[in-house]
C-alpha cells in the first residue's frame, strides 16, 4: 500500500473522531482504493495459495492507517463497517469486470485481472447474492448489514456485533434467518 | 412488507429451530392457527435453512480468491443434507450425484439397480408430507402423471419415500432449463419456433388426459442436449402448490390492495410469479386454459428477453397481469415476426374465453407461421441478440465467457520480442476464418483440427488433413461444443470431445458417422501403448472435473488428480513420454484458468506449477525425449508458446510479437511443433452515398475521426508492440496517407476518445503513460510543426476532447476515482469542471456546450452505468439513458448518434437534435435502450460500429477480422 494515501486515510480518520463529519466523505473512496488493491493482488495470487483472509486484509489496512490509541472502539467499528461496504463493492464491481474491461473505463480504469476469465456462473452467484441482499434490506435492513458485515467484511459474530451494537445472539439469530431467507430467494 | 408478520416470522422460525425436527411440524400448526401463509413462509424458512448449510459462511472475497489450490471447505455451498446423500442406495436406487436444487427440491442422478437405466430422484421438501393424506395425494397425482408418456414430457417413473423423504423418479435428461437459455437475451427466432411447438404438442399431450399443469415457466421447461424441449413436473404443482409460493394466496377477487400488502409479505423470488395466469392470481379454480397463459408468457420471454409482466413487488405484478397489456414484443426485438405477435397475444388474453382454447390451436398456428417463415427465408438472426447467444443456446453457458479474451487481445500484448522468426513457419491451413485444436496422427502425416473460431470450446467441426498439402476433409456435421480431438494409437480413428454434457464422440479418419465412444469424458488420450485411456471425468456435483485413467472398457479406473475445489475443472491433461508426470490445464472455481500443474501419474512425487508465473495456460506438450514442456500461456496480452526444462528449469518463449498462438501437437521428431496461429486485423471504412470505402487497407486500425472540413480523416493504428498506436491521417482527397507523429505513440485504453482533434484540425489531443504508469496529456501538431508537449500532472489525466475555443476537457484520476477537468492548451487554468465524479468521457458537443458523460446510476445502489449530458457552463446534468450509452454528435451538431451498450455487438441509431437544447428529445427518465427511441433517422446494424459522423448518411467505422490458421513452427 502506498504511504501518502495510507497518511492522508490517518488523517482523515483523526479529522473524523475530532468531530469533522465530512471527513468520513472523503475517507470512503481512499479506503476503496486501498481495499481494491488489496483485493487485487490477493485473488490474483489466489491460485498460489498466498489468500489473505478478509479480516486480515482490512485488519492489515487498518494497523496501517490508525494509530490505536487515538481512535476510539466506536469509530474502529465504524471503520470496519466502511471496509465492509466497500469490499461489498469492490467485489460485486469484480463480477461486473466484464463491463469494464470492454470499455477500459472504471475507477482509475482499475481492471482486477486482464487475462481473467471468470465464469458467469460464479460472477451470477455473487450478483445474485448482493442482489438479494438489497432486497433483504428492504424486508430487515439488520439483517442485511449482518450479512454484508459477515460476508463482505469477513467480520466475526463479535466484531459484527460491536458494529452494530447489539448482542452475538442477536447476530447470530439474525444470521441464520438471514441464510435461510437469502437462500430461499436465490433458489426461488 | 409489515414488520409485524415479519416479526412473527422471525420469532417462530426461532422457537421452531429450538424443538427437534420431528415436533416441528405439530407446533407449527398449533402456532400458526390456521394461518397458512405464515406457516408456509416459516416452513420455507426452516427447509432452506436446513439446506444452507456453509452457505456464506466463508467470506465472499475469500471465495473469489481461492484458487485450485485453496483445498479450504468454503466452496461447498449449500449442501447439508445432500452431501450425506452420495453413494446411498434408496429403495433399489443407487444415487451417484447431486446435479442441483431447486424450490420444488434436490436432484439427484442415480442409478436404478432392477433395470439398467440411470434416472433422476427428486427429493420434495417434507413439509409435502406432513400428513399421510398428503402423501396419498402426492402418489395420486404423479400416478397420474405417470401415465403421461410423449416426448415432450419428462417421463415420471415412480414415486416413494425415503426415511420420511418423499422422492420422483424420473427421466434423466441432459441440457439445461429453459430459464439458463434465456438469460435476458432473445433466443434466436428459429430456436423460438422450434421449441415452442414442442412445448404446445407436450402441453396438449397432459391437456387431453386432463392434466393442468399450474406452474409453466422457463425452469420448469428442459432443453436437451439435441435440442429436444420436455416438460418437468406435470400435475406435481396441484398438490406442491401449498407450498411453493402464493397459488393459493388467499385473495379476494380484484382487491388489489390486499393483494400487494400480503404478497410483500411472503419470501419467494419475484420471478415465479410473473407466468401466473389472472385466474390464478384471483384465485379461481384453474383449467388447462391456466396453462396456455403462462405458456404465453414464456414464448413472450423467448422472443424478447424479457417479461410481459415485470415489476419490483409481486403487487406490481400481479396488478400488470390482472390490468396491464404487455409492451408489443415487436418494439422489444424487431426481428418478432406479426404472426408470432399475434399468438403470444392471444395466449395472453386476460379473459380465459377469448384465449386459444387448446394447445393444438397453438401449436398449429405456430406451425403455420413456420412454414411460412421458413419459405420466406426469414429465419436466422434476430437483430438485437446478443454475440454469444447462439452458444448459449447451443449449450454450455458457462463456457461463454472464454470468448472475452478476445478483448484482451485486441487491447494488450507482451512485451517480449519474438524470439522466433515467423519467417520459417510454414502454413498449413489456409482458412479466412479459424482452424484450431491441431493434433497429429502417431505418425505425423496427418494432422487433424477443429474448424471453428473458439480456442478452447466452441461449437465447430472436425476436419482431417494429409500434411502438407492434402485437402482438409470435413468429418463432422453437427452442432456440438467440440474440443481436444486425438487419435488412436493406430491413426484409424479420431476421439473428440463435446461439452456438456461432457463426452466423448470418435470417428473414422475415412469419415462416416460419429459414434459416443464415452460418457462423461474429456479431452481424451490413449496411453500406454492404447492399452489404456487417460481424460477428464465430471465427479459428483456439475462442474467438479478430475483425471482418470482406464482401461479401454472403462475398467479398472484411477484418479490421477482431482482439484481441490468444488467447481474446479481439470480439462487437459498431457502425459510425459516416460509415463511418469502428467501436465494439467485447470480451471478454478471462477472459471479462471492459470498456470499448468505438473503432477506425478501415480500420484507419488511432488506437485509443482510449471510455466511463466502469472501466465494463464491453456494447452501444453512434451518434447519426445521429455526434457521440454511446452506450453501455450497468456501472460496478460496473447497466448504464446513457452518451454520449460522438466523439471522446474529455465523457461524460454518461444514465440511472441502481434499474433497468438494456441494449442501445440509435436511432431514425432521433436524438431517442429504445430499450433494454431491467430491474426488479428482491422480496417477503417468510410460510408456516405456512393457506398463503402475502405481507408486503411494494412494493419489494425481504428477510431477513425473526420476532420472538421471533412477533408482529412484521422485514425489510430496499433503498432503492434503495446495497448499503444499511431495517429495516421488520411487526406480524402489525394488518398495519401500518413504517420501525423512519428515516434510517438497513442495510449490505447478506452473504446472511444483515445484522440481528439482540435475544430481548426491543427492540433491533436491524446494521453501517454509515463513509466511510472501516470497518464499525462499530450498536444501534438498535425501539420508536423514542431514536437509534441505534454501538460504536466501531478496524478493521471486522460480522454482528452477539444471545446470550440481551443481549451480541453478530460478526466483525471483522483482518489480513486475519475473527475471531469478543463484547461488551457498552454496547461494554465486547469480546474474541476464538476464535484461528482465520473467514469469516463464519452462526447463533447461540437458547439461546446454539453459532456457526455459515463457514470454510476446511484452511489448507494447497485451502482450500474448510466449516461448523462453534463452542461459545461456548469448545473445540472440531464439523464440520457439509464445503461451505458454511447453518444455523439454529427459534426454539424444536428445529429446524435447513440448505441447501447458496448463494443462491436449493438446496432447504431441517429437521432434529429433539438437546436433549442443542443440535444435528442429524452424522456424525463431517460432512455432504456432501442425500443425507447421514438425518432430514429437511420439505424446502422451491428456489424458496423460507427466511429465518427457527419451526417446520418456519411460516418465513418471500423471492420474487424480474426483468423486464426495451423502452422507448422520449427524448434531451436
Amino acid at each position: 500500500m502506498s504511504e501518502p494515501s495510507t497518511h492522508e486515510i490517518t488523517a482523515l480518520l483523526q479529522a473524523w473522531n475530532g468531530g469533522d463529519a465530512r471527513a468520513l466523505e472523503k475517507l470512503t473512496p481512499l479506503v476503496y482504493k486501498e481495499l481494491y488493491r488489496a483485493a487485487k493482488r490477493c485473488i490474483s495470487h489466489g491460485q498460489q495459495n498466498q489468500t489473505l483472509q478478509t479480516t486480515a486484509l482490512i485488519n492489515e489496512l487498518y494497523l496501517k492507517v490508525v494509530d490505536l490509541k487515538r481512535i476510539s472502539w466506536q469509530n474502529r467499528a465504524h471503520f470496519f463497517a466502511i471496509c465492509a461496504k466497500q469490499m461489498r463493492w469492490i467485489l460485486t464491481d469484480l463480477y461486473r469486470a466484464k463491463q469494464y474491461q470492454k470499455r477500459g473505463r472504471g475507477v482509475e480504469r482499475v481492471s482486477l485481472n486482464d487475462s481473467a476469465v471468470i465464469s458467469p456462473e460464479a460472477r451470477r452467484d455473487l450478483l445474485a447474492i448482493d442482489e438479494a441482499l438489497h432486497r433483504l434490506a428492504e424486508v430487515d435492513k439488520r439483517k442485511s448489514e449482518v450479512v454484508e458485515l459477515r460476508f463482505f467484511g469477513g467480520l466475526s459474530v463479535k466484531e459484527t456485533a460491536e458494529v452494530l451494537k447489539v448482542s452475538p445472539e442477536t447476530v447470530m439469530r439474525d444470521w441464520k434467518l438471514a441464510k435461510a431467507w437469502l437462500l430461499s430467494e436465490l433458489q426461488g | 412488507m409489515q414488520p409485524e408478520r415479519w416479526r412473527q416470522i422471525e420469532e417462530l422460525f426461532h422457537s421452531a429451530l429450538k424443538i427437534e425436527e420431528n415436533r416441528r411440524v405439530a407446533f407449527l400448526e398449533e402456532s400458526c392457527a390456521g394461518d397458512e401463509d405464515l406457516r408456509n413462509s416459516v416452513e420455507a424458512l426452516l427447509a432452506h435453512h436446513k439446506e444452507a448449510g456453509s452457505f456464506l459462511e466463508s467470506p465472499a472475497l475469500d471465495l473469489a480468491a481461492q484458487g485450485p489450490a485453496g483445498a479450504d471447505s468454503s466452496a461447498s455451498q449449500s449442501r447439508g443434507f445432500a452431501e450425506a446423500m452420495a453413494g446411498k442406495t434408496v429403495s433399489h436406487y443407487r444415487i451417484l450425484e447431486r446435479l442441483g436444487a431447486g424450490g420444488m427440491g434436490v436432484v439427484y442422478k442415480a442409478q436404478d439397480t432392477k433395470l439398467p437405466r440411470l434416472v433422476a430422484l427428486k427429493f420434495l421438501p417434507e413439509a409435502f408430507v406432513r400428513t399421510p393424506r398428503a402423501m396419498e395425494r402426492l402418489r395420486r397425482e404423479a400416478n397420474a402423471a405417470s401415465a403421461l408418456n410423449h416426448p415432450n414430457l419428462c417421463v415420471i417413473y415412480d414415486i416413494d419415500q425415503f426415511e420420511g423423504e418423499p422422492f420422483i423418479v424420473m427421466e434423466l435428461l441432459d441440457g439445461r432449463n429453459l430459464k439458463q437459455c434465456i438469460q435476458g437475451n432473445p433466443a434466436p427466432l428459429d430456436k423460438v419456433m422450434e421449441l415452442s411447438v414442442q412445448i404446445a404438442e407436450g402441453l396438449d399431450a397432459a391437456h387431453a388426459r386432463g392434466i393442468v399443469h399450474r406452474d409453466i415457466k422457463p425452469a420448469n421447461i428442459f432443453v436437451t442436449l439435441h435440442g429436444h424441449a420436455k416438460i418437468l413436473d406435470f400435475g406435481l404443482a396441484k398438490v406442491t402448490a401449498q407450498l411453493a409460493n402464493f397459488e393459493n394466496a388467499a385473495v379476494s377477487a380484484g382487491s388489489t390492495l390486499t393483494l400487494q400488502k400480503d404478497l410483500t409479505d411472503t419470501g419467494a423470488a419475484v420471478g415465479t410469479v410473473a407466468y401466473m395466469s389472472p385466474e390464478q392470481v384471483r384465485g379461481e379454480e384453474l383449467d388447462t386454459r391456466t396453462d396456455l397463459f403462462s405458456f404465453g408468457v414464456v414464448l413472450y420471454e423467448m422472443a424478447t428477453g424479457k417479461l410481459p409482466f415485470d415489476g419490483e413487488t409481486h403487487g406490481v405484478v400481479f396488478n400488470a397481469i390482472l390490468e396491464k397489456a404487455p409492451v408489443s414484443p415487436k418494439r422489444l426485438n424487431p426481428g418478432v415476426p406479426a404472426k408470432l405477435e399475434e399468438i403470444i397475444d392471444k395466449c395472453l388474453e386476460k379473459d380465459r374465453d377469448l384465449r386459444y382454447q387448446h394447445a393444438s390451436e397453438i401449436r398449429a398456428d405456430l406451425q403455420r407461421l413456420r412454414r411460412d417463415t421458413d419459405t420466406a427465408k426469414v429465419t436466422g438472426a434476430v437483430p438485437n441478440r446478443k454475440k454469444n447467444t447462439a452458444l448459449v443456446w447451443a449449450a454450455g453457458v458457462a463456457i461463454t465467457a472464454l470468448a472475452l479474451t478476445t478483448l484482451a487481445f485486441l487491447y494488450r500484448d507482451t512485451k517480449k520480442p519474438r524470439p522466433n522468426d515467423p519467417g520459417k513457419w510454414e502454413q498449413l491451413t489456409f482458412f479466412t476464418d479459424s482452424a484450431v485444436y491441431p493434433e497429429l496422427s502417431p505418425d505425423g502425416r496427418m494432422l487433424a483440427f477443429i474448424r471453428g473460431k473458439e480456442t478452447f470450446l466452441g461449437p465447430g467441426q472436425l476436419y482431417v488433413k494429409l500434411i502438407p498439402s492434402g485437402e482438409p476433409v470435413q468429418l463432422t456435421h453437427d452442432q456440438a461444443l467440440k474440443l481436444s480431438p486425438s487419435f488412436s494409437p493406430d491413426g484409424s480413428r479420431i476421439a473428440y470431445g463435446i461439452a456438456d454434457p461432457w463426452d466423448i464422440w470418435e470417428v473414422s479418419v475415412l469419415g462416416g458417422e460419429p459414434r459416443l465412444m464415452l460418457r462423461n469424458a474429456s479431452s481424451l488420450t490413449w496411453i500406454d501403448g492404447g492399452r489404456r485411456l487417460l481424460f477428464s471425468e465430471i465427479k459428483g456435483g456439475g462442474l467438479h472435473m478430475g483425471i482418470v485413467t482406464t482401461d479401454e472398457g472403462r475398467g479398472q479406473s484411477r484418479d490421477v488428480y482431482l482439484p481441490a475445489a468444488e467447481r474446479g475443472m481439470a480439462h487437459h491433461s498431457y502425459l510425459s513420454p516416460d509415463g511418469k508426470w502428467v501436465l494439467l490445464v485447470l480451471m478454478d472455481t471462477f472459471g479462471v484458468i492459470g498456470q499448468c500443474r505438473l503432477i506425478p501419474f501415480d500420484g507419488k512425487g511432488q506437485e509443482r506449477l510449471v510455466g511463466p508465473d502469472v501466465g494463464s495456460c491453456r494447452s501444453a506438450a512434451w518434447s519426445p525425449d521429455g526434457k521440454w514442456m511446452y506450453m501455450s500461456t497468456n501472460t496478460g496480452g496473447r497466448f504464446h508458446i513457452w518451454r520449460q526444462r522438466f523439471p522446474n528449469g529455465e523457461l524460454e518463449q518461444v514465440t511472441g510479437g502481434p499474433t497468438e498462438e494456441e494449442g501445440i501437437a509435436m511432431a514425432p521428431d521433436g524438431r517442429s511443433l504445430l499450433t494454431s496461429v491467430g491474426t488479428q486485423d482491422s480496417n477503417v471504412w468510410i460510408h456516405d452515398k456512393s457506398g463503402e470505402h475502405q481507408i486503411s487497407s494494412e494493419g489494425t486500425t481504428f477510431e477513425g475521426t473526420f476532420s472538421s472540413d471533412e477533408k482529412t480523416f484521422f485514425y489510430l493504428k496499433f503498432s503492434g508492440q503495446s495497448d499503444a498506436a499511431e495517429l495516421w491521417s488520411t487526406d480524402l482527397e489525394t488518398g495519401r496517407s500518413e504517420r501525423v507523429l512519428p515516434g510517438y505513440q497513442v495510449d490505447v485504453a478506452f473504446e472511444v476518445g483515445n484522440f481528439s482533434i482540435s475544430r481548426d484540425g491543427r492540433t491533436a489531443a491524446f494521453a501517454h503513460r509515463d513509466d511510472k504508469g501516470v497518464s499525462h496529456l499530450w498536444l501534438a501538431s498535425t501539420e508536423h510543426r514542431g514536437s509534441p508537449r505534454m501538460l504536466d500532472s501531478p496524478v493521471s489525466e486522460d480522454s482528452p476532447y477539444f471545446l470550440p475555443n481551443g481549451d480541453l476537457i478530460y478526466q483525471v484520476a483522483e482518489g480513486g476515482k475519475n473527475y471531469l477537468y478543463t484547461r488551457k492548451q498552454d496547461g494554465s487554468a486547469r480546474r474541476k469542471l464538476r464535484e461528482e465524479p465520473i467514469l469516463g468521457v464519452l462526447s463533447v458537443a461540437p458547439d461546446g456546450r454539453w459532456t457526455i458523460l459515463d457514470e454510476r446510476s446511484d452511489e448507494d445502489q447497485d451502482g450500474r452505468h448510466r449516461t448523462v449530458a453534463y452542461p459545461n457552463a456548469g448545473g445540472k446534468a440531464v439523464l440520457l439513458s439509464r445503461t451505458f450509452c454511447l453518444m455523439d454528435w454529427s459534426l454539424n451538431g444536428k445529429y446524435m448518434r447513440l448505441k447501447f451498450g458496448s463494443a462491436r455487438e449493438a446496432d447504431t441509431y441517429f437521432l434529429p437534435v433539438r437546436q433549442a437544447t443542443g440535444l435528442p428529445d429524452v424522456p424525463p427518465e431517460g432512455f432504456g435502450g432501442p425500443q425507447d427511441l421514438k425518432s430514429v433517422v437511420q439505424r446502422v446494424a451491428a456489424n458496423h460500429p460507427v466511429d465518427s459522423t457527419v451526417t446520418p448518411a456519411k460516418y465513418s467505422y471500423t471492420v474487424i477480422n480474426i483468423r486464426r490458421n495451423i502452422f507448422r513452427i520449427p524448434i531451436p
